[in-house]
């Protein structure tokens, strides 16, 4: 691949993870044939991206920087890119498979006629100068290989959280380009804001990260701490069953196998014991942090990082850790 | 002296008498109709076998001790009146015909001592049905709450009173005509001739009245006649009929409605049910029998804690499919009879079907339910990854296979069991099959009771073996979620596991396995003997393979009392082996719940709802746990996986630390027992 173009995600003044994994990726696909990366960014005040962009392996990083560009707006970012396409040609598109990702990449392939791969796991150039992808199926239990048969432009959307994040060069020449903003004449559809999701009542079953509160809290009262943490780190609020027939929180909280199943990136499990009925319910999240006072605690065996102690000292000293350091939910 | 006896039809005029007989024919010829025309609509069901399997002996006791006894109905007022009713009215019918038989046929018995016992019986039993008549008019007119809601019992109970008390004025009057010497063989109707003496009416003005009321009397027994299969007294001839022919099955043995087989090897077309008319004929009979006396509701656990569940709706909505005739049982889907929510509430407990005096099974009917909704994929939410786990995995909570043995691995080396494997290809000799089962495999709770049990087979010297890897679940949640294939998928393959390796006899801790594979399988083939562990554990203490250690107990007494799991006792009637280990533990008392062996409470879990919540009413779990904590005992013993996660998640959320701790009866046993004197020497 000789130009791959990567469009750049980020989400309240930081980059998102996923961006970074498009970088590694593309630098990787470039280097075989000693290609260009190019990164995309897309926003209302983006400079400030460029050099950790370029960290990461962007060669150039094209910026649309422009008030009407706050939001992802389908029509504004159709229509900027499919322009800027034009003069850049690239032979690859890396979009993350985010909502507007995917959104974008759909509507990108209609506009110019590109072959399009969604929500991929792999991507590998052949010799003829095509792509291959990979995408899981069936809750990852198979894997469904798809080849391009003509040369590109190709799209493709990856998984966020899949490709992992490459060290990033510390030394690298920051090279910068305007990009023109096109405004559609005749836009169908206006964007006028975000409604950010309310922690109390984010659909668990699409939660990042989920703080559980168990009968090991000890009371009521200290409920209050896992909201606090919930919103700290953008998550959403998890209970037992025990938790909800105590009334500390409502059955829609409940996660296990009377509740919702869930299979966040991150799971705190806070004075939870791990009985059957709620780890079947959370045992293939990504990563599962638990906090228990018994270290025989059935939870310590599915647990990444067991803390053993009280929740009611710990807590508070993790909330206090994450403040300064979070992003507002 | 004159001989006592009766003339019979005297007073009436030749050409009245026929008029009279084609009433009669009429009136019967009505009533054919009308039974025919609902036994059209029951024959529509599925008729394949038309009478399910059982033995004649059982079906004839379990039908005289369901109608003649009344063994269902209530001992309370209503109960009562319906007792009076009942018997009264089937004397006075026999009584009658026995009058036709006398004039109609050759034969001659209604006089002499004879007719004087027939009269004097005719009477009591005569007034003994308007006393009961009498009490449930009251009821029905004073309790208007329960009348409101069960109607047509009214002009039932009417035409009842007008026949007993048209038959008293006539016999008054006939007795005040004839002057009868043997007044007092009939002591009501010789009252009103006495109170007729009074008016000092001539012969014939006696003979007019006589007449009105002869015919009176007729035409509300041929309206009696001709009204039954139409009204609320349909049940008097559709609860026997049900009682004959249902099957006296065990009660957690629930329908096959189709053999996967069928429909593989293409004899079939289609898995059922999906209308009403998929349904057995003798279910479709069973809504007809329902007299909506609510039993089944006062019974009913789900409903007790505000799920949006009524056994006796339940019956009410599908007979609603039955009254719209024929093509509603053709057509309309069953999915659509009955909420989802209805359905999806039930734990298949049983209650209602034990207590019901029409013997009808509502939780049968609404796994048939389940069933439809299935088919038209309407699964409970949630459930549908335990179906998705069960055909992947093989166990409802989707652990990996291959870790089916993990709960031995903390077991004591001389108590591992010997694992079975079909590649080793070598026939099982030994002497029992231990079934871990999914909780007893998987579960860390029900891991402890599984190695207390495999630790007392040891010490008893029992020579026995598990399945290991090659155990699957039984397929009880997938049968109670409406997924017939996908049980009948588990079961086959099961048996096959059972029977490769030469399995006779074989105990579970999970007394929903022990239902599956003793009673569930034999649908399939199977025929083994299948022993709750309770069952098992007594035995082995009765042949004194083990024995009770009196010493390794501290000085305090402790009490215990027994939770008995639906699925043990009262849709299998194990009561007596856990309680006979119960009372015998060492330095223990035992105490039992309000509702308790037949009447106890379901935790919640049956019927697969342990993995799904329809998130409406109260949790039965704490409903329980709080009359096990009412009994003042420190623990609650139980024998079910299922009920021991649900009692002890209530426990748990009582926020006490100081309610009755909750355990299996073998960790109790295993802890108070040693090697018997004549424990066998197939292990350890």
């Amino acid at each position: 691949m000789k130009r791959i173009l990567v469009l750049v995600e980020h989400r309240d003044d930081e980059l998102e993870q996923v961006s970074f994994e498009l970088l590694g990726e593309a630098t990787r696909l470039a280097a075989a044939e000693n290609g260009e990366v190019l990164a995309l960014v897309l926003g209302s005040g983006v400079h400030q991206f460029a050099p950790e962009l370029a960290r990461h392996g962007a060669q150039k990083t094209l910026l649309a920087d422009d008030p009407s560009l706050t939001h992802y707006d389908p029509n504004i970012w159709l229509a900027t890119i499919a322009q800027l396409c034009e003069q850049q040609a690239p032979d690859l598109l890396l979009l993350p498979a985010t909502s507007s990702g995917n959104d974008l990449a759909a509507r990108l392939a209609v506009a110019k006629n590109w072959p399009l791969a969604l929500r991929c796991s792999r991507v590998r150039t052949t010799e003829y100068g095509t792509i291959e992808t990979a995408r899981p199926l069936y809750d990852g239990k198979l894997q469904e290989w798809t080849k391009g048969v003509c040369p590109g432009p190709y799209l493709v959307t990856v998984a966020p959280g899949v490709l992992g994040v490459r060290p990033s060069i510390t030394e690298v020449p920051v090279v910068t380009a305007p990009v023109e903003v096109i405004l559609p004449e005749d836009p169908r559809v206006r964007v006028t804001g975000f409604i950010p999701a309310d922690p109390d009542h984010l659909d668990l079953t699409e939660a990042d990260v989920i703080i559980a509160a168990g009968r090991g809290l000890g009371g009521e009262e200290n409920v209050r701490m896992v909201k606090e943490l919930a919103v700290l780190l953008g998550g959403a609020v998890a209970s037992t069953r025990v938790v909800v027939d105590l009334g500390w929180l409502g059955r829609e909280t409940q996660v296990g196998q009377t509740g919702s199943r869930v299979r966040p990136r991150l799971y705190v499990a806070c004075g939870i014991s791990g009985a059957t009925q709620h780890t079947v319910g959370m045992k293939e999240s990504a990563a599962v942090i638990a906090i228990n006072t018994d270290p025989a605690a059935p939870i310590f065996k599915i647990a990444d990082l067991a803390l053993n102690g009280d929740v009611g000292e710990l807590l508070p000293a993790i909330i206090e850790g994450c403040h300064g350091r979070s992003r507002p939910p | 002296m004159e001989s006592a006896g009766r003339e019979i039809l005297g007073n009436i005029p030749a050409s009245q008498q026929a008029l009279f007989y084609l009433l009669a024919w009429l009136s019967l010829a009505v009533f054919s109709f009308g039974i025919a025309m609902r036994a059209r609509l029951w024959l529509r069901g599925r008729a394949r076998p038309l009478l399910p399997g059982g033995k004649p002996g059982t079906r004839l006791l379990s039908f005289i001790t369901g109608t003649l006894a009344q063994r269902r109905v209530r001992a309370t007022a209503t109960g009562h009146a319906h007792i009076a009713i009942f018997w009264g009215f089937l004397v006075l019918f026999v009584g009658t015909n026995l009058v036709l038989l006398e004039h109609e046929t050759p034969l001659s018995f209604l006089h002499g001592l004879f007719y004087l016992l027939f009269s004097l019986v005719l009477d009591l039993f005569g007034l003994l049905m308007l006393a009961g008549v009498w009490v449930a008019a009251r009821r029905r007119y004073h309790a208007r709450e329960v009348s409101d809601r069960v109607r047509g019992y009214g002009p039932a109970l009417t035409i009842l009173a007008l026949l007993g008390l048209g038959g008293f004025a006539l016999e008054g009057l006939r007795m005040a005509l004839l002057g009868s010497l043997w007044f007092d063989f009939s002591p009501v109707g010789a009252i009103i001739a006495r109170g007729l003496a009074l008016l000092q009416p001539d012969q014939a003005t006696l003979g007019a009245w006589h007449l009105y009321a002869w015919w009176l009397h007729a035409l509300v027994a041929f309206g009696f006649i001709a009204y039954l299969p139409f009204g609320r007294l349909l049940h008097a001839i559709t609860i026997p009929l049900h009682i004959l022919v249902t099957e006296p099955k065990p009660g957690g043995m629930l329908s096959t409605p189709f053999l996967l087989d069928e429909i593989e090897s293409g004899d079939r077309t289609r898995a059922t049910p999906c209308v009403a008319a998929d349904l057995h004929w003798t279910q479709l009979l069973a809504l007809d029998a329902c007299t909506e006396c609510g039993l089944c509701d006062d019974a009913c656990p789900a409903l007790a804690v505000g799920r949006p569940l009524s056994p006796r709706r339940t019956v009410v909505e599908l007979r609603q499919v039955l009254d719209q005739g024929a093509h509603a049982l053709d057509k309309s889907p069953l999915a659509d009879a009955v909420s989802p929510a209805d359905a999806w509430s039930c734990t298949t407990c049983g209650a209602c079907a034990d207590v019901c005096p029409a013997s009808i099974r509502p939780a049968e009917l609404l796994v048939d339910v389940r069933r439809a909704l299935v088919l038209n994929n309407r699964v409970a939410t949630g459930a549908d990854t335990t179906l998705t786990n069960l055909l992947e995995t093989g166990n409802p909570f989707g652990f990996d296979p291959g870790k089916r043995m993990a709960w031995a691995a903390d077991l004591a080396a001389d108590s591992k069991p010997v694992i079975l494997s079909t590649e080793q290809g070598a026939e099982a000799n030994c002497e029992l099959l231990l079934w871990v089962g999914c909780w007893g495999a998987f579960d860390e709770r029900s891991q402890k009771v599984t190695r207390s049990l495999a630790t007392l087979l040891a010490r008893a010297g029992v020579d026995y073996a598990v399945l290991g890897t090659e155990e699957r679940c039984t397929g009880d949640p997938a049968r109670r979620l409406g997924e017939e294939g996908l049980f009948q998928q588990l079961a086959t393959a099961n048996i096959d596991t059972l029977q490769h390796h030469g399995i006779k006899k074989i105990v579970s801790a999970c007394p929903h396995c022990v239902n599956s594979l003793g009673n569930e399988y034999r649908d399939f083939g199977a025929d083994f003997e299948v022993l709750h562990h309770s069952q098992y554990i007594d035995q082995l203490v009765a042949d004194g393979r083990l024995d009770w250690q009196p010493g390794n107990v501290d000085n305090s007494e402790r009490t215990v009392t027994f939770h008995d799991p639906c699925y043990l006792g009262r849709l299998n009637h194990v009561y007596d082996p856990p309680r006979r280990l119960l009372s015998a533990l060492p330095a223990t008392n035992t105490t039992e719940m309000a509702a308790t062996r037949q009447t106890s409470q379901c935790c919640g879990a049956g019927g697969a709802n342990a993995w799904f919540d329809i998130g409406v009413g109260g949790r039965m779990n704490a409903a329980r746990y709080e009359q096990a904590a009412a009994t003042g005992a420190q623990s609650v013993a139980t024998g079910c996986p299922f009920c021991l996660a649900m009692l002890e998640e209530a426990a748990s959320a009582t926020g006490e630390t100081d309610g009755p701790s909750v355990e299996d009866l073998a960790e109790l046993v295993e802890a108070s027992t040693v090697r018997g004197k004549n424990s066998g020497s197939g292990q350890a």
